[in-house]
This record gives C-alpha cells, sequence and structure tokens, in this order.
C-alpha cells in the first residue's frame, strides 16, 4: 500500500463519485448503484478498488455489506503532502547551509534547541555569490 | 510572524505547516528562496517534467516551471510578495488554476539567521467548491471532504 495507489484509486471519476456519496453516510452496494450510472458489478469492482487502497471499507448488518470511508487512505495521502513540503523545505535549508529542518510546529523561539546550526554554519552565508 | 494559526473549528481542514532554519539574514534567505528557486528545489522528483524539467522560477508574479519542449507549466500565482518577510502564491501543479489551494512563506530574523515557515492551506476552498459545482478533476476534493467528515 502507497500514496501512489491511493492516488491511481482517485483517478477513476466513477470511484471519486462512489467515495463522494459516502462521505456523510454508510450505503450498501445497491444504493450506490441507485444513483450512479454504473452496474452493481461494476459498483462492485471499483469498490473493491478503493477497499485495497484503504479508501473504503465495510461491516456486515445483516445480510448485506454497508460501506463507508476508511480515513487510512486519506491520512496517507495528507501525508504525502506533509513529506513533499518537508522534502522541499530541506533542499532549501541544505542549500542555504542549515544542516537540517527546525522541529515542526515550534515557535520561533523554540528552533534554536531544535536545531543544529552552529556558529560556524554562517560562514556559508559568505560562500553564497550569483 | 503574520501568519495565523491554523484554524481547528468545526469543519475546517487544517493547514499543513513546515518549519525550518537557515543560517543567513531574511533578505538573503528570501532571495534564496525565490530568484534562486532553481538551484535548490528538488526538481527530478517534485516537479511536472520531473528529472527532464528545464528549469524553475519564482518571481512577483508567478512560480512556473519550464519543460523541457519548450513550454511553460505555471504552478501558481503570487498573491503577496513583500521581500524579505512573506511571499504568498497559489498552488495548483498540474492542475486546474480553478482547483487551487494556497501556499505562504514567511521569513523572521532570529539570532541564529532565518526562521522559515511553509504554510500550505486553503483545503476547505477545495470542499467548497465542489459542492457548488460537482466539478471531479481533482482527487483532492473527495480526499480532503473525507477528512473533514472524518474529523466531525
Amino acid at each position: 500500500m502507497s500514496y501512489e495507489q491511493v492516488l491511481d484509486a482517485l483517478g477513476d471519476g466513477t470511484r471519486r463519485r462512489i467515495l463522494h456519496r459516502l462521505r456523510s453516510t454508510e450505503l450498501s452496494v445497491g444504493q450506490i448503484a441507485e444513483t450512479l450510472p454504473v452496474s452493481r458489478p461494476a459498483v462492485s469492482k471499483h469498490l473493491r478498488v478503493l477497499e485495497r487502497s484503504r479508501l473504503v471499507t465495510h461491516v456486515h448488518v445483516g445480510t448485506r455489506n454497508l460501506y463507508r470511508i476508511d480515513t487510512r487512505g486519506l491520512d496517507m495521502l495528507r501525508q504525502y503532502v506533509e513529506e513533499f513540503w518537508t522534502d522541499v523545505l530541506d533542499a532549501f535549508a541544505g542549500y542555504a547551509g542549515s544542516p537540517g529542518p527546525a522541529g515542526q510546529f515550534h515557535p520561533p523561539s523554540h528552533t534554536e534547541s531544535a536545531s543544529n546550526t552552529g556558529p560556524d554554519r554562517t560562514n556559508h552565508d559568505d560562500d553564497y555569490h550569483p | 510572524m503574520t501568519t495565523t494559526p491554523s484554524a481547528t473549528t468545526s469543519g475546517a481542514i487544517p493547514s499543513i505547516v513546515k518549519e525550518v532554519v537557515v543560517p543567513c539574514a531574511p533578505e538573503r534567505a528570501f532571495d534564496l528562496f525565490t530568484a534562486r528557486i532553481h538551484s535548490w528545489w528538488p526538481m527530478a522528483t517534485h516537479s511536472v517534467g520531473g528529472a527532464s524539467s528545464a528549469g524553475l522560477t519564482l518571481d512577483n508574479e508567478a512560480i512556473v516551471e519550464q519543460l523541457d519542449d519548450g513550454t511553460e507549466c505555471t504552478w501558481g500565482t503570487v498573491t503577496v510578495w513583500q521581500p524579505p518577510t512573506r511571499v504568498a502564491f497559489t498552488w495548483h501543479p498540474g492542475s486546474d488554476p480553478d482547483d487551487n489551494t494556497e501556499v505562504s512563506v514567511d521569513f523572521a530574523p532570529i539570532p541564529e539567521g532565518t526562521h522559515v515557515r511553509l504554510r500550505h492551506s486553503g483545503w476547505e476552498r477545495l470542499r467548497g467548491r465542489t459542492g457548488m459545482l460537482e466539478n471531479y478533476r481533482s482527487g483532492w476534493d473527495v480526499v480532503l471532504g473525507g477528512f473533514v467528515g472524518a474529523a466531525a
């Protein structure tokens, strides 16, 4: 399981519509199929893809399955965006001469202890010339 | 710092906030982040064109990637340009400009140099637009809408 798998699952319009239907309620395959121009077998197939990507999950209620949003796939995408910006800022800090990122969510007054920046590092500032 | 804390009220989607300290003055940090962005941005892994991408610029108008076929791909439009304290731009790399979120970067002087704070926000705006237009160009609308549903 990876964020790529989640993105691939979301790359299909019908699957996005299915997720949209499930945003506020639990639904059976039949209930989902009623609101989409797609057959029940096709909905079931899409649900399997979404379930493999941890975007939906289901519970057994009597003789049928009720599907609902699984936040694990969403958490993975959120994590992907978080890591995207971590990578970008790390690259920036490396270029600017910093040894590493500051601790996240610390106010500026606390970043001193979260960073290993030493006085000698300021020399790198002078190394930079266009 | 001119940014406000992430909204935590019901229905709001928290911003992504990243911070870093660089050992130079804000003037230099701002210049490196903007005028020198092509020198440090991890293009191979964090761009539309990937390893074959030809360049990236960020000025007082926009952040634009240059592709190897000579075309340009606008990642966002600059909305705040206040050197050396703040730059902000809309964010929609590889997708429709109407599906944008927002990125702001603040540069604050500290004894060790400059505290850089990046905030990626505006997710709830995507959700609102989705609700109105039923537009499914991006998976983010569903994804972030789901976040709100899960957090409620």
